[in-house]
């Protein structure tokens, strides 16, 4: 008759009892590691797209960087009486691109007005809900002031630019920055179609500045039409991109 | 993978090695064959509980997808306690402002419009419909008459004579109004993700089966093929133990990775909602993780007791 026996002389608790359960888990996730670069690896660039490299930032904050710079005086910077439009080319202001910080999209970086229309609101780089909520916004594929391209402000009319139904040729927009203040005169108003991409010329290489916003003001509904109001550079330095 | 010097010692005896051999070196010859096949046994035993350990990390897995990403109420119970629907009321509220800013309406009609929607019915349809397979375009019918409704009352209240040219215009106000609905009801991704989810609910149902019966027979193998009750428990302990580290290693990297928080969605409800049903989906790999925990830990509890009735 068999007889089983056991002899033992040492411990029960053996180094297997650690080392065999972590062996298992680094091949088991050694072989899940093999599956899924076999299988979705081609597709990880396109996975990275749907992550951002910091986390977000989900509040409705926005960030402010202007702050207002002096000017020397309102008659000094809109030029003498013998010359009332453009400043003359030996005094024309400078401002060097790298002495001031470029606004970001949704930056406030300055405040537009119009005295003539009542017409006093932040300015945004970036046309965003958020920027139009809170005031007027740049579009971003235009241009900031000083800069000497088109310049496209759009608002709405039921808030910050209602003011412009009151538009006039000759009245004065100032443009307040955080490296510079700017008039401009208004030139001229139109009323035009929402598509009609005659109303303004974004490659335009000298400075100008256009405001618009949705047309009949104080009706209900999403209009066709827009108003738009155009006006020409009176003062206010120019930006130095080389330096 | 080794054995411990107990188990090199350990060998069965027959009634033979009782009396004296003839030779020496027979009883060596012998003694020696018993001890290679000693080692041979306990090697396989180790692999068979490896492939244990790595179909209960895989059946866990699916157990977890099962129990949320395929379960309908998961979704309804993150949303709940996230409070994603007051989320989406009031991130649309904002965007309806934002509309009706630059269509001549006051703030306060898109404050009390947006109240007076049920949103949570609407998303619960819009969810219901993904887990069943029915049609999962959301529908903007209802919207659009409630807000006409709204529109003609507050034209009524404010005397406003409505032309024919301010009626397109409203129309466009309308429609512009459900397509912001639209993209506040839907869930960005949820669209591909949703498609997948219906059509392999099948399959991972099949694939759980398979792994629970690979199981089973496993166990089976490992408990009616070893002698002792020790040896049973141990392996059954490597493969808990191993699967148990694994279920807890996975989303231990993914939360420690921080890459959650950084998913590219652009409003804030769908982003916590984001958050928060990825982050319990991982935390119910660190239950089952405590599960397999337990488990291992009586079978090694079972594991001493029985090797030391087998040493007394």
């Amino acid at each position: 008759m068999r007889k089983k026996h056991h002899s033992h002389k040492n411990s029960l608790y053996g180094k297997d009892l650690v080392i065999l359960p972590i062996v298992f888990c680094v091949i088991i996730y050694i072989i899940c590691t093999v599956v899924a670069i076999a299988s979705v690896g081609s597709y990880m660039p396109t996975i990275k797209m749907f992550f951002s490299d910091s986390g977000k930032d989900m509040s409705e904050n926005y960030v402010n960087i202007f702050v207002p710079v002096d000017e020397p005086s309102e008659t000094e910077a809109s030029g003498s009486p013998s010359s009332p439009s453009a400043p003359s080319a030996e005094k024309k202001e400078t401002v060097s691109i790298s002495s001031f910080t470029y606004p970001s999209y949704d930056n406030q970086f300055g405040e537009l007005i119009i005295e003539d229309c009542q017409v006093n609101a932040k300015l945004f780089f970036g046309d965003s809900s958020m920027a139009l909520r809170n005031g007027v916004g740049v579009y971003y594929g235009s241009s900031i002031p000083g800069y000497g391209k088109t310049i496209l402000v759009a608002g709405h009319n039921n808030t910050y630019f209602n003011g412009l139904k009151y538009a006039k040729k000759g009245q004065i927009i100032k443009i307040r920055t955080n490296y510079g203040n700017y008039r401009y005169e208004i030139t001229d108003t139109q009323i035009k179609d929402k598509n009609d991409r005659s109303a303004y010329d974004l490659s335009a290489d000298h400075e100008n500045l256009i405001l618009y916003t949705c047309y009949p003001f104080d009706e209900l509904g999403l209009t066709p039409n827009r108003f738009f109001v155009y006006a020409k550079p009176v003062s206010g330095p120019v930006i130095d991109k080389k330096s | 993978m080794s054995e411990t010097e107990n188990e090199q010692q350990e060998f069965e005896t027959v009634q033979e090695q009782n009396t004296e051999p003839e030779n020496n070196g027979e009883h060596h010859h012998r003694h020696k064959h018993r001890r290679r096949k000693s080692k041979v046994k306990p090697f396989a035993y180790s692999v068979l509980s490896f492939f244990l350990a790595f179909i209960i990390f895989l059946l866990s897995v699916c157990i977890v997808l099962y129990s949320t990403v395929f379960s309908k109420e998961y979704m309804f119970s993150v949303m709940r306690s996230n409070g994603y629907y007051s989320s989406v009321s009031s991130d649309l509220r904002s965007r309806m402002e934002d509309l009706c800013d630059a269509s001549g309406f006051e703030k306060k009609f898109a404050d009390e419009f947006v109240k007076s929607y049920d949103m949570q019915e609407a998303v619960e349809d819009y969810i219901s419909a993904f887990y069943s397979g029915d049609n999962t375009l959301v529908d903007t019918n209802h919207f659009k008459q409630h807000l006409h409704l709204a529109v003609q009352e507050y034209t009524a209240e404010k005397n406003i004579n409505v032309n024919n040219d301010m009626q397109t215009n409203i129309n466009y106000f309308v429609n512009k109004a459900a397509d912001i609905y639209v993209n506040h009801i839907s869930i960005p991704f949820f669209s591909i993700f949703g498609n997948y989810v219906y059509k392999l609910r099948d399959t991972l149902n099949v694939i759980t089966f398979s792994l629970a019966a690979a199981a089973l027979i496993i166990t089976a193998i490992i408990f009616f093929t070893t002698e002792y009750k020790h040896r049973r428990c141990r392996y059954m302990f490597y493969a808990s133990a191993g699967s148990a580290l694994a279920v807890l290693l996975l989303p231990t990297i993914v939360l420690l990775s921080g890459k959650i928080k950084k998913i590219n969605f652009t409003d804030a409800s769908s982003y916590n909602l984001f958050v928060n049903y990825f982050s319990g989906l991982f935390y119910s790999f660190y239950i089952w993780a405590g599960a397999l925990a337990v488990i291992s830990a009586l079978f090694f509890y079972l594991y001493v007791k029985h090797y030391r009735h087998a040493v007394s």
